[in-house]
C-alpha cells in the first residue's frame, strides 16, 4: 500500500519582498517546487546556507509562513494545530522563568482543560524524562536541554508532523546526538512525520528516509536516502560532495556502484571486501609541524592554575599547559569539561584563582561563542573597517569569505554560518597574532572550514580553538589536548591523537580502526584507494 | 535551618494563596498597630521567619543593610522632631525629648519589620508564585511580568559578556572620559537592537505556540489542600477582625505630648494574644510537623 501523502506541494515559488532605500529589492527563496510529504517518513532537507531551506519548511505550518509573494499551492490535510516547529536557536523558544511554564505554554494557549494538561505534561515530561529540569531556570540549561525542551513543548499537543528547523545546528556534537536519538524514538514508536533542515547532514543522516537536496532556491535531487547521496557525489563538483556525510563519500570512493553507507559500522563491513590501492603517506606538512615545536618560544605558559566560578567546584583544577608560537592548537573535551574557562583566561577576561598563566602576545583576537556579543555596529562593512585599516586584506577576505552579498547587513540578520564568516574576517583585519576560537565552526558549511583553516594559516598567529568538531581539528590542528575534569589529560599532535583514540576520533577512523589506524581522514581514504 | 529544610517545610510547601494572605495579615499588623511592645514581637517574628526560610546567610546579608537604614530613622527622628514633653537634654539649642525616641524607635522597628518581611517574602512567595496568583485575574500582564523577570538578569549577563569580549578585541589605549562614555553608549545600543533582534524570533515562537489565539486556560500548578483551607480561613477572619478592630479604635497609641503606657489590658490583652497566635502560626505549623517527623522515626526504629 502506498503511503499517505499529508502535505502535497504543487509548483510552489516564493519571493520576498524587500523594500531597500525606497527601492523595491524583492529576492526569490523558492521556485518551482514540487514535492509530497508522507505520513510516516523522515524527510530531510539539504543544502547550502541561503538555499530557500528554512522558507521551505516555515511555508509548511500556516502560523510560521513567512511574508511574501507565494505562487503555486501547498495542499495539507493535516490541521495546522497538528503540525509543529521547532527552531534552530534555543535560546529564542524558552520565554518564561521555570522549564515548567515553557512546557504548559502550548496547552494553556490552546484553551486545554487542566485535566488534559496535566495528564499530557505528566506523561510527556516521563516519556523523555526531564522531571528533575521542570522547577530549573531556562538560563541554566545547556543549549542541547533547552533544545529537548522546546520539542517536548511542541510535542505536547500530540502532533501529526514535526517541522524542525535545522535543529542540531548550534549543538555540540553529544547534545546532537542525543536529539536525534529522541527524534528516532519518536518517529519509531510514535510514527510522527518528521521533515528537518540541516547542512551538516552527518549526524542526521542515517534517520532519514528521504532525502530533498536544494540549491539557489530549486530542489535539485529528491529522493530515496541512498539514491540522493549518490546524485550528489555522482555531480562530481567537490562543493557539492562537501555536503556528503564523510562516510558515504568514502564509501562512494572507493565503490560507486553499491549503495552509499550511512552509519561508519557500514562502511566498516563494505571495505572488507576491498584492499587499498597505494599505502598512506605521510603528509609533508606533518613533517613541518615537528619541526616547528621543537624550536618555537612560547606564547602562552601556564602553571598550576586553578580556578572556581562557585564556592562548590573548581572549574578548572591544576592545569599546565604550553602554547608555542604559530602552532594551531585544538582543545577538546566534553561539555562542562572547562574549555571556555580555559580560553577565558588565556584570553585575560577571567583571572586565575591559583597559579599562573603568562602570556606573551602582542595583538589578540577573540571569537566568542555566542556571536552576537562580538558585533556593536550596523553593517558588517562598519564592523569591519577602522582606521589605518590594510583594504588590499579588507578585499582579498571580502572575496575568499564570499562576504559581498552580506557586507551592508546588520549583522543580527545572519545566518549562523554568515556570522562566523564575518568575525573571522574583522579579526583578521586586525592582524592579530594571537587568535582564540570558541567553537568556530559550529554552524559552518564544510568548504567553508578549509577556506577558514587556509585564512588562519596564512595569517601566521598562534592559534588556539575549543571545539568539538573532530573532523575539523583531525584536518587543520597541529597538535590536540584533552581537556578532562578541569585538567589536561593529554597532548598530542593532531593525527596521533586520533590514530590513538578509539571512540573520540573521526568516523573514518572509526570505521578503518581495526584495519588500518593510519586512516584518520577522508584525504587518507582518498590517497589509499586512489579515486576509483 | 534555612534553604535545606525549605522543601520539606509544611508551610513552604502552602498554597501561593494561603501564603499571600499570610503576608497581607502580616503587613497588615505592621501598619496598624501603633503600640510598640506588639510591633517588637511582629519585629521578631518576621526575623525568625526570614531566618527559618531564606536561610542565616540571606538574613544577615539583607539585615546589614536593614539595620542602617532602621538607625538612620531612629536618629533623624530624634533630631527633627522636637516634640513631647520630656525633655532629656538639649543639642545645639533643640531639645531631644524622650517621646521622640520612642516614636522613633516605633518608626525603625515598623519600617525594619517591612524589610524584613520582604526577605522571607521573596523566598516564599517566588515571582512564579507570585505570578500564578495574579494570572487568573491579570492573565497577561503577569505574563509579560514574567518574560520581562526572566530577561532582566539575561541583559545584565550580556552586557558583561560583551563588555568582556569587546575589551580584549580592542586596542588597549588610555581612553578620556567621554570616549569611554561613547563606548558605553556603543554597547547599549548594540545590546538593544540584539534584544529587539530576538525579539521577533521570540514573537515568532510564541505565535506558532498559538499564543493570543483561544483564551488561555492555566495549567493548574497548585491545588488547596484542607490545611490550605484552614489555613487560610484563619489569616482571612484574623485580618477583617484587626481592620474592625482598627475602625473602632482599639490599636492606636498615643506617642505625643506624653508617652501612655506600654501595658495591655481588657480587650488590647485579646488583641494581642490572638495577633501573636496567628502571625506565630507557620512556627507551630512548623513544630507540629517536625514532632510527627520524631515519632515517625522514633516509631521506625522500635520496629
Amino acid at each position: 500500500m502506498a503511503p499517505k501523502t499529508l502535505i502535497s506541494i504543487k509548483d510552489m515559488g516564493f519571493t520576498y519582498e524587500n523594500y531597500i532605500q525606497g527601492k523595491t529589492r524583492n529576492k526569490v527563496a523558492l521556485t518551482d517546487i514540487n514535492l509530497d510529504i508522507y505520513e510516516g517518513e523522515i524527510l530531510l532537507v539539504m543544502g547550502p546556507s541561503g538555499c530557500g531551506k528554512t522558507t521551505l519548511l516555515r511555508s509548511l505550518k500556516k502560523e510560521a509562513a513567512p511574508y511574501g509573494i507565494v505562487t503555486g499551492s501547498v495542499e495539507s490535510i493535516t490541521d495546522s494545530s497538528k503540525i509543529s516547529i521547532v527552531f534552530s536557536n534555543p535560546e529564542t523558544q524558552l520565554v518564561t522563568t521555570t522549564v515548567l511554564s515553557d512546557l504548559a505554554l502550548a496547552m494553556e494557549n490552546l484553551g486545554y482543560d487542566p485535566y488534559t494538561q496535566k495528564k499530557r505534561m505528566s506523561e510527556t515530561v516521563s516519556y523523555f524524562g526531564i522531571e528533575d529540569l521542570l522547577h530549573r531556570h531556562p538560563d541554566t540549561l545547556s543549549g542541547g536541554q533547552k533544545q529537548i525542551v522546546s520539542l517536548c513543548s511542541s510535542l505536547m499537543v500530540h502532533p501529526e508532523i514535526l517541522l524542525l528547523d535545522e535543529p542540531i545546528s548550534q549543538l555540540d556534537p553529544i547534545s546532537a546526538l542525543e536529539f536525534t536519538d529522541v527524534l528516532r524514538r519518536l518517529n519509531e514508536e510514535l510514527g510522527i512525520t518528521i521533515v528537518m533542515t540541516e547542512h551538516r547532514p552527518d549526524d542526521v543522516i542515517s534517520l532519514a528516509n528521504r532525502i530533498v537536496y536544494m540549491e539557489r532556491s530549486k530542489i535539485v535531487f529528491q529522493g530515496d536516502t541512498r539514491d540522493v547521496l549518490k546524485n550528489l557525489w555522482e555531480t562530481d563538483s567537490s562543493s557539492i560532495r562537501d555536503f556528503l556525510p564523510v562516510v558515504s563519500k568514502c564509501s562512494l570512493l572507493i565503490d560507486k556502484d553499491i549503495p552509499a553507507c550511512i552509519t561508519p559500522k557500514e562502511l566498516k563491513l563494505m571495505i572488507k571486501d576491498y584492499m587499498p590501492i597505494n599505502k598512506p603517506v605521510l603528509k609533508e606538512e606533518d613533517k613541518e609541524k615537528d619541526t616547528v615545536s621543537e624550536s618555537s618560544e612560547k606564547a602562552v605558559r601556564i602553571r598550576e592554575l586553578f580556578f572556581a566560578y562557585g564556592k562548590e567546584k573548581y572549574a578548572i583544577r591544576n592545569l599546565d599547559l604550553d602554547i608555542d608560537k604559530g602552532e594551531f592548537l585544538c582543545i577538546m573535551g566534553s561539555n562542562g569539561s572547562g574549555k571556555s574557562t580555559l580560553l577565558k583566561i588565556i584570553s585575560g577576561i577571567l583571572k586565575p584563582h591559583i597559579g599562573k598563566a603568562k602570556t606573551s602576545y602582542s595583538k589578540i583576537q577573540y571569537m566568542p561563542q555566542d556571536l552576537n556579543s562580538f558585533f556593536t555596529e550596523d553593517t558588517v562593512h562598519e564592523q569591519m573597517s577602522f582606521k589605518d585599516m590594510d583594504e588590499d586584506l579588507y578585499l582579498s577576505l571580502t572575496e575568499k569569505l564570499y562576504l559581498k552579498e552580506i557586507l551592508y547587513k546588520h549583522p543580527y540578520d545572519l545566518s549562523a554560518g554568515e556570522q562566523q564568516k564575518a568575525v573571522l574576517a574583522c579579526m583578521l583585519l586586525k592582524k592579530p597574532d594571537f587568535i582564540i576560537l570558541d567553537e568556530p565552526t559550529k554552524s559552518m558549511d564544510p568548504s567553508l572550514k578549509r577556506v577558514i583553516s587556509q585564512l588562519l594559516k596564512q595569517s601566521e598567529a598562534t592559534v588556539v580553538c575549543a571545539t568539538h568538531d573532530l573532523e575539523f581539528a583531525a584536518n587543520y590542528a597541529s597538535r590536540c589536548v584533552m581537556l578532562f575534569n578541569g585538567e589536561i589529560a593529554y597532548s598530542m599532535d593532531a593525527r596521533s591523537f586520533f590514530k590513538e583514540n578509539r571512540y573520540y576520533t573521526t568516523s573514518v577512523n572509526r570505521a578503518f580502526n581495526q584495519i588500518n589506524a593510519d586512516m584518520v581522514l577522508y584525504e587518507d581514504v582518498e590517497n589509499a584507494f586512489g579515486g576509483k | 535551618m534555612g534553604i535545606h529544610n525549605r522543601m520539606i517545610s509544611p508551610f513552604y510547601i502552602s498554597h501561593p494563596f494561603t501564603l499571600f494572605m499570610y503576608y497581607t495579615a502580616l503587613f497588615s499588623c505592621i501598619f496598624i498597630f501603633k503600640n510598640p511592645f506588639i510591633i517588637l514581637s511582629l519585629f521578631t517574628a518576621c526575623c525568625l521567619m526570614a531566618m527559618c526560610y531564606s536561610g542565616m546567610d540571606k538574613f544577615l546579608k539583607s539585615m546589614k543593610w536593614i539595620v542602617l537604614i532602621g538607625a538612620a530613622v531612629l536618629a533623624l527622628n530624634i533630631l527633627l522632631v522636637h516634640k513631647g514633653s520630656s525633655v532629656m537634654f538639649y543639642l545645639f539649642k533643640n531639645p531631644i525629648t524622650k517621646e521622640a525616641l520612642i516614636y522613633g524607635l516605633y518608626n525603625m522597628l515598623m519600617l525594619m519589620s517591612v524589610m524584613t518581611a520582604f526577605i522571607s517574602f521573596n523566598t516564599l512567595l517566588d515571582s512564579s508564585k507570585f505570578l500564578y496568583l495574579f494570572s487568573n485575574i491579570l492573565p497577561k500582564t503577569s505574563f509579560v511580568f514574567d518574560m520581562a523577570l526572566r530577561y532582566i538578569p539575561l541583559f545584565k549577563k550580556r552586557a558583561s559578556d560583551l563588555a568582556a569580549v569587546q575589551s580584549v578585541n580592542s586596542e588597549k589605549v588610555n581612553k578620556s572620559v567621554r570616549e569611554k562614555i561613547q563606548t558605553y553608549g556603543i554597547y547599549l545600543k548594540a545590546l538593544t537592537s540584539w534584544t529587539l533582534e530576538e525579539g521577533m524570533d521570540t514573537a515568532l515562537s510564541l505565535k506558532v505556540k498559538n499564543y493570543g489565539t483561544f483564551n488561555k486556560v492555566h495549567y493548574a500548578r497548585y491545588r488547596y489542600t484542607l490545611r490550605d483551607i484552614l489555613l487560610l480561613s484563619v489569616f482571612m477572619a484574623f485580618t477583617l477582625f484587626i481592620y474592625i478592630a482598627a475602625i473602632l479604635g482599639n490599636t492606636g497609641f498615643t506617642y505625643y505630648p506624653v508617652t501612655a503606657s506600654v501595658g495591655l489590658k481588657d480587650f488590647n490583652l485579646v488583641l494581642y494574644g490572638v495577633t501573636v497566635l496567628v502571625i506565630y502560626l507557620p512556627f507551630i505549623n512548623e513544630g507540629i510537623a517536625s514532632l510527627k517527623r520524631g515519632f515517625v522515626k522514633l516509631w521506625l526504629q522500635k520496629r
